[in-house]
């Protein structure tokens, strides 16, 4: 569904085709390596809801490619979609941010937060108990225990770390933005 | 509703570099119960030890309040002029300044001051029992390795019984199995003193002995949701000498 979203995003910001369309997405998100042959499904589900349409393949500027329009539908639901918070831990806001515009900078700084809260919320969940000190010579056991509990968070740390760095770069951005508004030119 | 022991309110920080202003820390704001272990997570840079030290009443933020057992703490700093509030712990990083010193004099050494010989002994036979180390009292600072150096720091920050031990990335340079063993001994002094301990990593896994975790970044402090949530205390663990 949020790679739907974000596809529907790429054909708003410019129409496109099946083979552009994943090169763009792959552009914007580095290790997917989305195929063509990934993204026609989502156009035809996309399609199927109304929104977006194909052009005439034997139109002159469809060179034999299927181009994607968006549609009314389709713009309003994507404006929906970034609108509303990600479930979190989803991957929804992976695609959000890759397709947004400045304007949902401030809604997506909003959801890095929440989802950072999330990612807080699980780690809590995996503290525990004192316990007593461990002594990996005398028993593994108790020390694989942790070693595997420490692995298991190390994955979330990743995620806020990339999360706050994400923000940091928002904040930034609007920051910047506003100041050059301001600015008066000499 | 229990009064928080610690209670920062609205707390900011912020320098200049040049031109450029730089936000330490923006309106942050917590609370620590008595029995709490909190960490906060923060990458480098992240403001981790100036929150610290702000929380500790070593340094001083530009507006916000920080209140400890229902005192300024601002304030008392600035009435006291230097040095460390009586109730508060502070792990330092440094060793003993003579290094034939034992570890059980280096210790009591700063306490001959308030107390006698044989008080200042008898805390630091103590503090060095309840981080689990008794065997280090005849050591020299030379002869430890790390992890044992770290467990004596604790221990000298918890010589005075305080009620707030404050720990500035306490597992800096150890292995596994020594963080580990660290984390535990602090939720340990957390769970069965009463004390309540606040220390910033920059770890994630480091967390998770603690009772509250936080994170820390861009002057931004995040907690989880249960916060957001909580109306006005959780109970922790009290120390034995503790009424509920």
């Amino acid at each position: 569904m949020s790679f739907q979203n974000a596809v529907l995003g790429l054909v708003i910001e410019r129409p496109g085709y099946g083979y552009d369309l994943s090169r763009r997405i792959n552009a914007r998100v580095a290790g997917l390596d989305v195929s063509e042959s990934a993204v026609y499904p989502a156009l035809v589900a996309l399609e199927r809801k109304g929104w977006v349409r194909r052009r005439d393949p034997a139109a002159r500027a469809s060179r034999g490619r299927i181009w994607f329009d968006p549609t009314a539908a389709g713009r309003e639901a994507f404006d929906a979609w970034m609108d509303q918070p990600s479930p979190p831990l989803r991957g929804d806001l992976r695609w959000k941010i890759a397709v947004a515009s400045h304007k949902k900078l401030p809604a997506l700084i909003e959801e890095t937060r929440e989802e950072e809260q999330a990612c807080l919320d699980r780690i809590e969940l995996l503290t525990s108990d004192a316990g007593e000190p461990i002594d990996p010579i005398a028993e593994w056991a108790p020390t694989g225990r942790r070693l595997l509990r420490r692995t298991d968070v190390k994955e979330l740390q990743a995620k806020i770390e990339s999360l706050q760095e994400v923000r940091a770069t928002m904040k930034q951005t609007l920051r910047q933005r506003a100041r050059r508004a301001y600015r008066v030119p000499r | 509703m229990t009064r928080p022991l610690l209670f920062l309110d609205c707390v900011s920080k912020r320098y200049w570099r040049g031109r450029q202003e730089i936000v330490v820390l923006d309106e942050v704001s917590f609370d620590l119960h008595a029995g709490e272990f909190a960490a906060i997570f923060g990458q480098r840079a992240s403001g981790k030890t100036p929150l610290l030290r702000i929380a500790a009443g070593i340094e001083a933020a530009d507006s916000g309040t920080v209140r400890f057992e229902g005192e300024d703490l601002t304030a008392w700093a600035r009435k006291r002029g230097s040095g460390l509030h009586p109730r508060i712990g502070w792990m330092r990083r440094q060793g003993p300044f003579l290094p034939s010193m034992e570890m059980l004099d280096y210790m009591a050494f700063p306490l001959l001051r308030d107390v006698s010989h044989d008080d200042a002994h008898r805390l630091a036979t103590r503090a060095l029992r309840r981080i689990g180390a008794s065997e280090l009292a005849r050591a020299r600072w030379r002869e430890l390795d790390d992890a044992e150096r770290t467990l004596v720091m604790i221990a000298q920050a918890v010589v005075r019984e305080p009620a707030l031990l404050v720990a500035d990335d306490p597992t800096m340079g150890l292995g596994t199995v020594e963080r580990e063993n660290v984390l535990t001994r602090l939720r340990e002094i957390a769970d069965e003193t009463g004390m309540a301990v606040l220390m910033a990593v920059p770890d994630v896994p480091d967390m998770l002995r603690s009772h509250t975790v936080m994170s820390l970044s861009d002057g931004e402090l995040i907690r989880p949701t249960r916060h957001d949530m909580r109306a006005d205390v959780i109970e922790f663990p009290r120390g034995r000498g503790e009424s509920a």
